[in-house]
């Protein structure tokens, strides 16, 4: 008997539905949105549907009539789920800020890694999340506005590139781990407790950036260098009236930024105490 | 720099102050950028009507003593018209 099922996947306000059928789809699903809160009861205005067949390797997607893959990895299949859906709830929303940053929880609080794709958000949330903060996200966080908590767009870890022997872990097990020739996704809790519902209040942001060799370097934005690389990380302005400057502007003034750049993780110890007092 | 041209605000930037430094915002671009106190000062000055030698004066009457005030001038304008928010005329 084919296995089926649905959920919800709600964020920035948004939602949209995922149905799968077959084994290997639900294996897709349940990486990609295990771990997003499934309680919203509004109708998904756009549904993804994930199928396989018990007796061949392969996946398809589709969003309503359209195929957006079909093939024979579930990871290249799930992956691109994971993009479509975020694209579309990032598309619709307009009110708000959708931030391209990672997550992380820190007691309460939370630390924002933004930037854009390539700047190193994944491994460096990974390596934090090793050392006991809360993988959240890797990808995107919402702020309704400056006073308003992060709701996180939660999501596997999705590292391009390797990964496991960069953070000195071992190698998962192969079951849990979804892996095409561009991307691996690993669930969070890998890495350390990822709780679902997660709202937390921004306390720091950090622009990280990695470059292999690159001298360690840890420099405090002013305000308005603050707001000028935030800018650059909205990804949703184009949707709002001011085209988030107003809720940027005022996420530069209440929250601490800094400027962090590295080229191995051994040259991260002042980073680790910046925050260790803030804890 | 000719101190007689007349810069002007390009259109289409939305600015915030933030602690005497601005950022600029293109929408339609999707670009900011940053400007330190100095500039911020000359873009707010550039509204058409005052010529650079102007601008330079009402600075150099607001900081007497800046010692490198014409090259800070000099500077803050090629940032500007670099970046396009500023055209002179």
């Amino acid at each position: 008997m084919t296995v089926r099922g649905h959920r919800v996947v709600p964020f920035a306000g948004q939602i949209v539905g995922v149905e799968w059928s077959g084994a290997g789809a639900r294996d897709a699903a349940e990486l990609a949105f295990g771990g997003v809160a499934a309680d919203d009861d509004r109708l998904p205005d756009v549904i993804f549907r994930l199928g396989t067949d018990d007796d061949s390797p392969l996946l398809t997607l589709y969003c309503g009539r359209i195929c957006l893959y079909r093939g024979e990895s579930i990871g290249a299949g799930a992956h691109l789920l994971l993009q479509a859906a975020l694209d579309h709830l990032v598309r619709q929303c307009d009110a708000g800020l959708v931030i391209h940053a990672a997550v992380l929880g820190c007691g309460d609080d939370a630390l924002l890694l933004p930037g854009p794709t390539g700047s190193g958000k994944t491994m460096l949330s990974a390596w934090l999340s090793l050392r006991g903060l809360a993988p959240l996200s890797d990808e995107a966080c919402f702020l309704r506005d400056a006073e308003s908590r992060l709701e996180s767009f939660a999501r596997p870890f999705c590292f391009k590139g390797p990964w496991a022997e960069l953070l000195g872990v071992a190698a998962p097990d192969h079951r849990r781990v979804l892996q095409d020739d561009s991307v691996s996704l690993v669930p969070r809790d890998l890495f350390g407790s990822a709780p679902r519902a997660a709202a937390r209040a921004p306390r720091l942001i950090v622009f990280p950036h990695f470059a292999p060799d690159a001298s360690f370097a840890l420099d405090r934005l002013s305000p308005a260098r603050a707001a000028v690389r935030l800018m650059e990380t909205v990804a949703n302005a184009r949707n709002l009236p001011d085209h988030g400057v107003g809720r940027v502007t005022d996420l530069a003034r209440r929250v601490d930024t800094y400027s962090l750049t590295y080229g191995r993780f051994d040259q991260l110890a002042p980073f680790a105490a910046l925050l260790e007092s803030l804890a | 720099m000719d101190r007689t041209k007349t810069p002007k605000q390009t259109g289409g930037y939305e600015s915030a102050d933030l602690e005497g430094e601005f950022m600029l915002y293109h929408s339609q671009l999707a670009k900011a950028l940053y400007l330190n106190e100095t500039a911020s000062l000359i873009w707010k000055l550039c509204d058409g009507t005052r010529s650079v030698g102007a601008i330079e004066g009402l600075l150099r009457d607001a900081y007497p003593d800046a010692p490198d005030l014409t090259r800070d001038v000099d500077d803050a304008f090629k940032t500007l018209i670099d970046h396009g928010v500023l055209e002179l005329s």
